[in-house]
């Protein structure tokens, strides 16, 4: 069984278990990836069908799971993903003396992997991405990117390094029109042009605003057009600054989970950097997270090698630091810290954080918030 | 609107760039705007009115059509920025290529050049008009019934006087002596109330010779007999002296010495004739081109000889029909008179002498105000007629033997006894003016007009200023379009500081060195253009981008002027060569022609079209600039 048809078969497990709206988008990224106007033709049907009819659900789970038997039968050919296509070797860059510098940075990434970028305010998380998307330059260090087909000069390359800025810029226009715009610029045969700008429309959940004029988006609409226009581009390396900040939470979600949906793609599979506050909803769509302090890097799959790795968890409560010693003094705690309101538990790499748990448990002790960071960046926070 | 939205879809599927231009849209709306322009032109001297006034063929600039034109060319242009500034591929890291870049400047020049330049189809649509309305055939015919029936408007008395008369033959050929001390009393004279009239044959004599105060020198021959001078004429390099050889009796033609009609050959209009209004109603002034006097002369003759056939033939339905003729014609042309051909005909036809028995006014006087035929009608031209004033006229020529000027001695009461017994000629006029009007003046701005409309060419100077209007306005979209508002505040900025401190190089390299040769201002000036042209390249991933930036957009704005400066460079060196050539030969320095002098506006199309490849092979150092990080 090929990994399209892999994915296919989970899809109508989703539908099986009446999971519609998680359902309809894997249903939209299978069709995708089929890159066949027919089914895409079929998918903005069914979309725009599911939009004026919403309370019927039995008739849309049918209709889904007719297309996803066509789509299954399309052969998808599979993209290898062994290759880097980018390559970062000891990037530094500095801004005047004494002043903030960034690096040195290396990191590497395949296409279908998602890195998440960290840290704090002014550590240098846009630096980075600018540098990576030569809007700017750098001091020292290589780069070097391998897409399927090499540019011709800086300009084509440029064309090919997608970098979305926290702010994005205001459109001008129908909103439509600015994406079949842009893929009539990459040289999108004529025919396929309306059809693929509403497939991605479609794909992520504009269908209903996409007559609307840009002022009358909300942020997360804005960001999920800005992601439409840069998706039509078929890049091979995207990298997005801040995609998350002014979204609520579920929207964030959201847009992370299509986000990796998008990248994992089973023939056009992307190389996604993005940077974020959001540790916890970062850390658990990335496979790898990078922490910025001060311009140093850290991530977290290195870190867990060199240093010993000892439990770390975070706890909210209002008991006193006392009671929290008392409850942990059989652990083999090496250290507590209160950070203003949050309690960080250094324990030995022995105990387990089942046992804290059971120990805090059993001690009646109020508990608002635990969590086990030990091999979260956020460690790197509350350090 | 469907259709709109389909032809903007298939744009936007298959040509992006042409989309985001907009040029199908913009060159559709100043097709429409120029056709209107081309309608309005055509109509808007419809009313033979509208012709009557002095420079008919600016009215476009002195109507307001012109800020008419200059708002419509404002809105299409802004209107066309808000929607092309929509969308910018080049910014957005679109896939593009240099030919793309340079296609979308080309279509910006072509659209700002079809949004300026209405004026051209408003032209096109008068001149088409005026060619088409009163072509030239049908105007040649007119002008002839003009000409020949004007001698009977009878509005100025002077125009009626015996110097007038050329016709038959011996009258063109000899030379009217109007001067009371040249009289030769013991020939046969005229006398007309205060003004005495004798006939001469004369020769020529041309004079080359100058003094050494650079006047001509009188001739040696003539001087030493005493010779009468008639007049002379001076051409460019030399004076025609004609002397007179002996008075002539042509009574037999002459049966009134009042005015008569026997007498005008006045030319009211001819074709071509640029000199005309120069000239005055005397033979013997100083025209300045011999092939031109010889011309007119042709023509005063032939007006005379139509008059004098007309009034000998007796026929008093010819001149009535000829009148009548006039008359519609004036209808047509919508000339403001309250003649009649009946009785103008009866006022002319004395068929004893035709003396002028009555005068017409030149048009029709307030209630109350005396007509005062020097006067133009109050705010109605735009000059005032020029006052003919014969005692004024040749005054400098009146030369006697010893080349001196001659002041009246004789009395003309020697020749007029009776003097004060007569009226004067302006007594006379003002006595036998009639209620009669006809708005002459109208007439002949009508002529005049018709013909500058025609031979008017509106089109190749001017079509040099929206060219380059055309340019600097697309290129300067064009920098914005590339680059960022911030580099084009800075390159501006640059621009001008450069061009200060150039200038300031060149004051104080001229008060301290001395270095006041003009070569090297301009060599200062061209070796500046190149270092601009250099420094993108030579900047470029050594400085900042925004460093590269300025003199890049700099490179862009100000190429045509450099290659300009090359030109004006080389025009110089040819002159300057050529004086120094002549200098030591017998050449006039005046013939030393450069490059300019020879090509004139044919070199701007050659920079534009040097400039237009420039661009072209430059869009690719544009693109590799782009690709540059910060």
């Amino acid at each position: 069984m090929t990994k399209h048809q892999q994915r296919v078969k989970s899809v109508f497990h989703f539908f099986d278990n009446k999971d519609i709206v998680l359902g309809f988008r894997k249903l939209l990224d299978c069709a995708m990836d089929t890159q066949n106007m027919g089914i895409y033709n079929q998918a903005i049907e069914l979309t725009d069908w599911k939009e004026k009819n919403p309370e019927k659900t039995d008739e849309l789970i049918e209709k889904s799971k007719n297309l996803l038997t066509e789509i299954e039968k399309v052969d998808v050919k599979e993209y290898s993903t062994e290759i880097s296509v980018l390559k970062a070797d000891n990037i530094q860059k500095s801004y005047g003396r004494n002043r903030f510098s960034l690096g040195p940075v290396s990191l590497e990434i395949k296409k279908g992997q998602v890195y998440g970028l960290v840290g704090e305010n002014g550590n240098g998380k846009t630096t980075l991405l600018r540098i990576l998307a030569k809007e700017i330059s750098h001091n020292v260090g290589k780069l070097n990117y391998q897409f399927d087909q090499t540019p011709k000069d800086e300009f084509e390359l440029r064309t090919k390094l997608i970098y979305i800025p926290q702010r994005t810029e205001k459109w001008y226009g129908s909103l439509k029109d600015n994406l079949k715009f842009v893929l009539s610029n990459y040289g999108v045969n004529p025919e396929e042009n309306e059809t693929r700008t509403l497939m991605m429309i479609a794909r992520l959940g504009l269908w209903n605003y996409k007559h609307l004029k840009w002022s009358e988006l909300s942020s997360g609409y804005k960001m999920r057009f800005e992601l439409a226009r840069t998706l039509l581009r078929q890049p091979e390396i995207l990298l997005l600054d801040e995609p998350l900040a002014n979204l609520d939470v579920l929207a964030q979600q959201v847009i992370l989970e299509d986000l990796k949906a998008i990248s994992n793609s089973v023939n056009n599979p992307i190389a996604l950097i993005l940077s974020s506050q959001q540790l916890y909803e970062v850390e658990k769509i990335s496979d790898k997270v990078i922490f910025l302090k001060n311009g140093k890097y850290q991530d977290n799959e290195t870190q867990s090698e060199t240093e010993n790795p000892s439990l770390i968890v975070e706890i909210d409560t209002d008991n006193s630091r006392e009671e929290l010693l008392q409850i942990f003094h059989q652990l083999n705690l090496e250290k507590l810290n209160f950070n203003g309101g949050i309690f960080v538990a250094y324990f030995s790499s022995e105990t387990e954080f089942s046992t804290v748990l059971s120990a805090l448990g059993n001690s009646e002790i109020q508990v608002t918030y635990i969590r086990n960071i030990s091999t979260s960046t956020r460690r790197f926070f509350v350090e | 609107m469907q259709k709109i939205n389909q032809i903007n879809q298939y744009l936007l599927e298959r040509f992006p760039n042409i989309w985001n231009t907009r040029i199908v849209w913009m060159l559709l709306l100043g097709i429409a705007v120029h056709l209107i322009f081309f309608f309005i032109g055509f109509v808007s001297h419809a009313s033979p009115g509208t012709l009557q006034h002095s420079g008919a063929v600016n009215d476009y600039f002195t109507s307001g059509l012109m800020f008419v034109h200059i708002i419509i060319s404002v809105l299409m242009i802004v209107g066309w920025l808000v929607f092309m500034f929509k969308n910018n591929a080049f910014k957005s890291f679109y896939p593009s290529s240099g030919r793309k870049l340079f296609f979308e400047f080309l279509q910006y020049f072509i659209i700002i050049f079809v949004s300026t330049t209405f004026y051209f189809s408003y032209m096109s649509g008068f001149k088409i008009f005026i060619n088409y309305k009163y072509d030239d055939e049908k105007m040649a015919k007119n002008i002839d019934v003009i000409n020949r029936a004007n001698p009977f408007l009878s509005q100025e008395i002077e125009l009626y006087t015996l110097e007038n008369r050329f016709y038959p033959k011996a009258f063109s050929d000899y030379y009217c002596e109007t001067e009371i001390n040249k009289i030769d009393k013991n020939q046969k004279y005229f006398v007309y109330h205060d003004r005495v009239y004798q006939f001469y044959s004369i020769y020529k004599k041309v004079v080359t010779a100058q003094n050494k105060d650079g006047e001509y020198i009188y001739p040696e021959e003539e001087k030493r007999k005493g010779t009468g001078l008639a007049y002379f004429e001076n051409n460019e390099k030399s004076r025609i002296y004609y002397f007179k050889i002996r008075a002539v009796d042509l009574s037999p033609f002459i049966k009134s010495t009042a005015p008569s009609y026997y007498n005008f050959s006045d030319v009211f209009y001819f074709k071509d004739n640029t000199i005309l209004s120069t000239i005055n109603y005397n033979r013997h002034d100083n025209i300045g081109n011999i092939a031109d006097e010889d011309n007119f002369k042709k023509k005063k003759i032939f007006v005379n000889q139509k008059t004098v056939q007309l009034l000998v033939s007796k026929n008093p339905k010819a001149i009535q029909e000829l009148l009548q003729n006039f008359l519609d014609i004036s209808k047509e042309f919508d000339i403001r008179n309250n003649l009649n051909a009946k009785d103008w005909s009866a006022m002319v036809n004395h068929p004893d002498k035709f003396e002028v028995k009555n005068f017409i006014k030149k048009y029709q006087p307030k209630a109350g105000v005396e007509y005062d035929p020097n006067k133009a009608p109050d705010g109605h031209y735009d000059y005032e007629i020029a006052s003919i004033d014969s005692t004024a006229v040749g005054f400098d020529n009146q030369l006697n033997e010893n080349g001196e000027v001659v002041k009246d001695t004789l009395n003309v009461r020697d020749f007029n006894p009776n003097l004060d017994r007569e009226f004067s000629p302006a007594d006379y006029f003002k006595k036998n003016l009639s209620n009669y009007y006809y708005y002459t003046t109208d007439l002949k701005l009508f002529l005049e007009n018709v013909d500058s409309v025609k031979s008017n060419d509106f089109f190749s100077e001017m079509v040099h200023l929206f060219i380059w209007l055309a340019f600097a306005l697309g290129a300067f979209i064009f920098s914005f379009r590339i680059t960022n508002i911030r580099s084009l505040l800075f390159s501006i900025v640059s621009a001008g500081v450069i061009v200060l401190a150039v200038t300031l190089f060149c004051v104080a390299s001229a008060f301290v060195f001395n270095m006041t040769s003009k070569f090297f201002i301009f060599y200062t000036m061209l070796i500046v253009g190149l270092i601009i042209l250099l420094l993108p390249f030579v900047t470029l991933k050594r400085f900042p981008k925004l460093f590269s930036s300025i003199f890049m957009l700099m490179s862009i704005n100000a190429f045509p002027i450099f290659i300009w400066l090359i030109l004006v460079t080389i025009n110089e060196h040819q002159t300057a060569d050529c004086y120094l050539k002549n200098l030591n030969s017998d050449e006039d320095y005046r013939n030393c022609f450069g490059i300019l002098d020879e090509y004139g506006y044919t070199l701007s199309y050659l920079i534009l079209i040097v400039t237009m490849l420039f661009l072209y092979f430059y869009t690719g150092f544009i693109k590799k600039w782009k690709a540059l990080p910060e």
